[in-house]
């Protein structure tokens, strides 16, 4: 059995070291490419979203170097991801594979037994303990919210450099140094020599950088490809990002929800807007939206694949959020044609008018130049975002 | 006090709508229903609702404007169906259709966004009290008037049945049985006959036809013929007998989708899945007509799962939205019903373009 | 001796077109070119500053430069611009400093559109079309050649009509069918252009401008402003009257150069301009697949000769940064 999983974000690093512990065969597909993206739209319905098309792109890939056996996560719907085994079976099938699925699911359907019973189809055949493998599940799962950690960090103080692109520098040169680790243990030591590297750098706390959340879809936002590499254009910019969304919040939250307890300080800040669970994570890009705010952020970008379905809702909900809080939320839609110069531009045009908006907030005066000499007026301005600046 | 309540005739209003007017009624209040989908109402809703949305949506906004602008009403009610079965959903834009609504048109009085949940008693019972005491009514009149709703309604619609006095174990019991809808409790059957699609009904019993076309997709694209552009007619004119998925009992749709890797989570996408399935290995239709919203999430995903199940069977995908020319479509079905006369003359080994054209719209 | 006359040059490269403007110290305009780009904005750029050095006068001098519009950053590289904006920022600088109290921008170019929503001359929203290229420049270009009607008296056959036909259309290539279809069923041209119009217009507003407020006063600018029959179509729809700014076309540009003045003014007033003169270069855009990591990214390089001058696209930060 060679086991594989498409990517998300680091998430292979944390699976790789868990494989790497549990001693089996793994293959981590090759990271996302327009080739692979060519492939994967190549063999999924038209209309599917971007990670569908991604996701099979990885699985294909994988199958070619050798993968018999494919493990992801699912759901119960209402959206689409929960269909994704579904179909990949059918368009694998179709080319003459057949493989394996193991859908690791925490729903109510499946329950803790069958999650279990699911992974056992892995672990089974490995010569450890019950409770040792269990330690090596929790190892995996520390592991991936370091290297969130060190990812949310980087993120942070590529606002505050002195030397432009030390951030970017260590977080992917620690990312890349983890790869050719073995074992949980390895990895988790290059990722926390970056984690020191990265306290050292030197740093310009005058600066008073923009800060950014980044919400919406989770695949979308967590993996880079997707999104054209948005954060490592804003550490470049030497702006602060914020993402709610990770791979161990993703975790914590699924262990949480058969208690109810997950996501508490989201449930209150979407309350609002969207009191419900509708699926995907709508209702949290609405509460990172309302959150955001709270915190002082500058602005919110949500990114969402063509066609999703509770982004759509969150969508026609967040223009309201916008209105009520003079808080400006920008919306980009990714699939395979998505343009990366009008991409850019967008990006930019939002991050100029943010700029725009702190000097007006803070009583300086914009001026297009020169000529038309429109001193705006002092405004009064709004006390969350006051009383944020002030502890910067 | 008597009240106003917009009731909008969009998505699902015929299959529910009967029993939301009735149970109104018998609340003693008020009633405003908007019309059949018309130009103007597909023109409101395109013009507010977010444009990423499929057009089912975006009509549904257009009767919400309607009401708005034309029904004098205290209150609109927005239902919002969390399942029709147990553990099983619609689609996320039915979960977050009223603040859908609420933030994209407005100017509207105050929405009833209370959650349905119609796969139990208890759900349906929660959302009458809750409904009730929004508007000040007594729950013991809730209850009676949910009652008399749901007795009227079942007498009506063959559709989706509620038991007078529901239990949930019993329920249970009647679908393993495979007992008839009628005894189940909130069984669905797709297209209620006798409210949404007395139309197509009337179209189905000419059994002098050429051929017979199943004709899917989601009831509110199928049902709403402005919609699609009147579909059903224009196939009857061309030679067909039409088959929905109301004619595959509920025991029959259970079997076709048990042989799914995963259990469907969509209600509706079930039936249709369900109901194409049978009728292709009962050899009951000569080809399928899939009326699909553009941009529909989930349609892209039943779409491919009805395609391999129905291996050869020629299937005709109609993508509608407000931007549909009807030439376009009138050209698809004729050339899609010339198809199915060219397979039962020369047999069913067609000409490649054949294989073409049940790949979908795009050939044609 | 000449009066030394300093003057912000704005250059805006776009898909369609590519514009020159020469704006003074107090923001007027002085002088302004509008050439096709052709596919090729180094040959257009390297004509545009050809024809603008003949039309200096001794004295004259260009004291900071600005790019704007898609080949923003190939322009930038090659006449070593101060300023290198997104023609939003640029379009919105532009539009408040002809009338500083506007509210809303809608501007339509050749390849792509854009709202920009203001509040005291500052940004505050905007959205830009995002698929497709219907209700472009290029698009009513393409049908008004179809026709066999001068672009110039495009809009003009739309006024003349009273019952504009409904044209359906998502995109480009599903209007244009349907404009065919409504051809052979025997409207009127002049009925199947305003319906054109409108559809554009309408399609315009769901895409950019659904459940935003359009306050007045509202600027239309870009190269479909000339076309009076989409612009008497917003009249229509939205029930306002639009302000055509009088160098509706070259805005970007504009925008461009007063912006580049004001950050020449903030570094203390020394342009980066590497002179027209610049012009007699050998330019060439080559683009390589980058092996530097996995992703094979696409890296546009700007040559002068053999000297790389820049280069952008690369993840790995091989080719310099971004």
């Amino acid at each position: 059995m060679v086991v594989t999983f498409p990517h998300m974000g680091n998430i292979y690093l944390a699976v790789k070291a868990l494989f790497d512990d549990l001693d089996i065969d793994y293959i981590i597909p090759p990271p996302n490419t327009k080739a692979s993206l060519q492939k994967g739209s190549f063999y999924s319905p038209e209309e599917i979203c971007l990670p569908f098309k991604l996701f099979m792109g990885n699985i294909i890939q994988a199958i070619e170097s050798g993968a018999d056996t494919v493990l992801i996560t699912g759901s119960c719907g209402p959206c689409r991801f929960g269909e994704y085994s579904e179909l990949a079976s059918i368009v694998l099938r179709e080319m003459g594979h057949d493989l394996d699925f193991i859908v690791l699911d925490l729903s109510k359907d499946v329950g803790v037994d069958g999650f279990l019973r699911r992974i056992s189809k892995i672990t089974r055949d490995v010569p450890m303990s019950r409770t040792q493998k269990v330690r090596t599940v929790l190892n995996a799962a520390a592991l991936m919210a370091k290297i969130d950690q060190l990812e949310a960090r980087a993120h942070i103080l590529a606002g505050y450099e002195k030397n432009a692109g030390d951030c970017k520098r260590i977080l992917h040169q620690a990312l890349a140094r983890g790869l050719e680790c073995v074992g949980s243990e390895e990895i988790g030591e290059a990722i926390s020599a970056a984690q020191n590297e990265i306290e050292r750098i030197p740093i310009d706390l005058e600066k008073d950088p923009l800060r950014v959340a980044i919400i919406g879809e989770i695949y979308t936002v967590i993996e880079p490809f997707s999104n054209l590499y948005i954060e490592d254009l804003f550490m470049d910019y030497g702006v602060c990002v914020k993402r709610h969304m990770t791979p161990s919040w993703w975790l914590r939250d699924l262990v949480m929800k058969p208690l109810k307890l997950n996501s508490l300080d989201l449930r209150r800040s979407s309350r609002e807007y969207l009191p419900l669970y509708i699926g995907g994570h709508g209702r949290e890009c609405v509460g990172e939206a309302v959150k955001a705010w709270q915190e002082g952020m500058d602005g919110a970008i949500q990114i969402l694949p063509m066609g999703c379905m509770p982004e759509i809702v969150a969508k026609a909900i967040l223009p309201q959020i916008q209105n009520d809080k003079d808080f400006p939320i920008l919306t980009l839609i990714v699939d395979e044609m998505t343009g990366r110069e009008g991409y850019i531009t967008r990006i930019e045009a939002f991050l100029d008018m943010l700029k725009k908006r702190r000097e007006r907030y803070r009583g300086g005066s914009f001026s297009t130049g020169i000529l038309s000499g429109i001193n705006s007026k002092r405004h009064g301005y709004n006390r969350s975002v006051r009383k944020k600046y002030g502890e910067m | 006090m008597r009240m106003r309540i917009g009731i909008p005739k969009g998505l699902l209003f015929p299959d529910f709508g009967g029993l939301f007017e009735s149970f109104f009624l018998e609340l003693g209040q008020d009633i405003a229903v908007s019309p059949d989908t018309n130009r103007r109402i597909l023109d409101l809703g395109v013009g507010c609702c977010v444009d990423e949305a499929c057009l089912p949506v975006k009509v549904f906004h257009g009767h919400v404007c309607w009401l708005r602008d034309n029904g004098d009403c205290d209150m609109i009610v927005i239902p919002r169906f969390m399942h029709l079965r147990e553990n099983e959903s619609i689609c996320p834009k039915f979960c977050g259709l009223p603040e859908m609504v609420k933030y994209s048109v407005p100017g509207l009085p105050p929405i009833i966004g209370v959650p349905i949940d119609w796969s139990s008693a208890q759900g349906l019972r929660a959302w009458a009290r809750a409904v009730a005491s929004y508007l000040g009514c007594a729950k013991s009149d809730a209850y009676s008037a949910l009652h008399a709703a749901v007795s009227k309604h079942n007498e009506v619609a063959q559709g989706y049945t509620v038991l007078s006095e529901p239990n949930r174990q019993s329920s249970r019991r009647d679908g393993l049985d495979g007992q008839s809808r009628a005894t189940e409790l909130a069984a669905p059957s797709r297209l209620s006959e006798l409210t949404g699609s007395r139309k197509l009904e009337n179209l189905t019993v000419s059994s002098n036809r050429e051929f017979r076309i199943a004709l899917l997709g989601h009831p509110y694209n199928v049902q709403d013929a402005f919609l699609n552009m009147n579909v059903a007619q224009k196939l009857a004119r061309l030679g067909a007998a039409i088959v929905t998925d109301a004619s595959v009992s509920e025991t029959d749709v259970n079997r076709e989708v048990a042989s799914l890797f995963k259990k469907p989570f969509w209600t509706l996408a079930r039936y249709s899945y369900g109901a194409a399935k049978h009728l292709y290995r009962t050899d009951a239709v000569d080809g399928i007509v899939y009326v699909s919203s553009f941009a529909c999430g989930i349609d892209s995903v039943v779409v491919e799962l009805i395609r391999d199940a129905t291996d050869g069977l020629p299937l005709l995908v109609l993508k509608v939205d407000e931007h549909t020319g009807e030439a376009g479509i009138d050209t698809r079905l004729e050339a899609f019903t010339d198809l199915l006369r060219r397979r039962k003359t020369f047999g069913s080994n067609i000409p490649a373009y054949g294989k073409y054209i049940s790949r979908g719209e795009s050939a044609i | 001796m000449f009066v030394q006359k300093g003057y912000s040059l704005g250059i805006d490269v776009g898909s369609v077109s590519t514009n020159l403007v020469l704006v003074d110290d107090s923001g007027n305009l002085h002088y302004k070119l509008y050439l096709r780009t052709g596919g090729r904005p180094i040959e257009a750029l390297i004509e545009g500053l050809g024809q603008l050095s003949e039309n200096l006068l001794p004295g004259d001098r260009i004291t900071a430069v600005g790019t704007t519009g898609s080949g923003r950053r190939l322009a930038g590289a090659m006449v070593n611009a101060d300023v290198v904006k997104n023609e939003i920022t640029a379009h919105a600088a532009a539009a408040s400093a002809v009338a500083p109290d506007v509210k809303t921008i809608i501007e339509i170019g050749g390849q792509d559109s854009k709202i920009i929503f203001l509040q005291e001359g500052v940004p505050c929203d905007f959205a830009m079309n995002t698929v497709c290229a219907a209700g472009t420049g290029s698009f009513i270009d393409r049908q008004a050649a179809r026709l066999g009607i001068p672009i110039a008296e495009f809009g003009s056959y739309a006024l003349r009509s009273d019952s504009p036909v409904r044209i359906a259309g998502r995109c480009a290539v599903f209007a244009e069918s349907d404009m065919i279809h409504k051809q052979q069923t025997g409207h009127s041209v002049e009925d199947i252009i305003a319906g054109l119009c409108e559809a554009l217009v309408r399609n315009y507003l769901n895409n950019l401008a659904k459940g935003k407020r359009i306050l007045e006063p509202v600027l239309f600018q870009g190269g479909v402003a000339a076309n009076v029959g989409i612009a008497a179509a917003f009249e229509r729809l939205l029930g306002v009257s639009l302000i055509i700014p009088k160098y509706f076309d070259v805005m970007g540009a504009y925008g461009a150069a007063l912006l580049a003045h004001e950050a020449v003014v903030a570094n203390g007033g020394t342009s980066k301009f590497a002179g027209l003169d610049c012009i007699k270069q050998d330019f060439s855009a080559r683009s390589i697949d980058c092996n530097g990591c996995a992703n094979m990214c696409e890296v546009v390089c700007i040559y002068s000769g053999n000297k790389k001058l820049a280069s952008w696209g690369d993840r790995c930060g091989k080719h310099g940064k971004q």
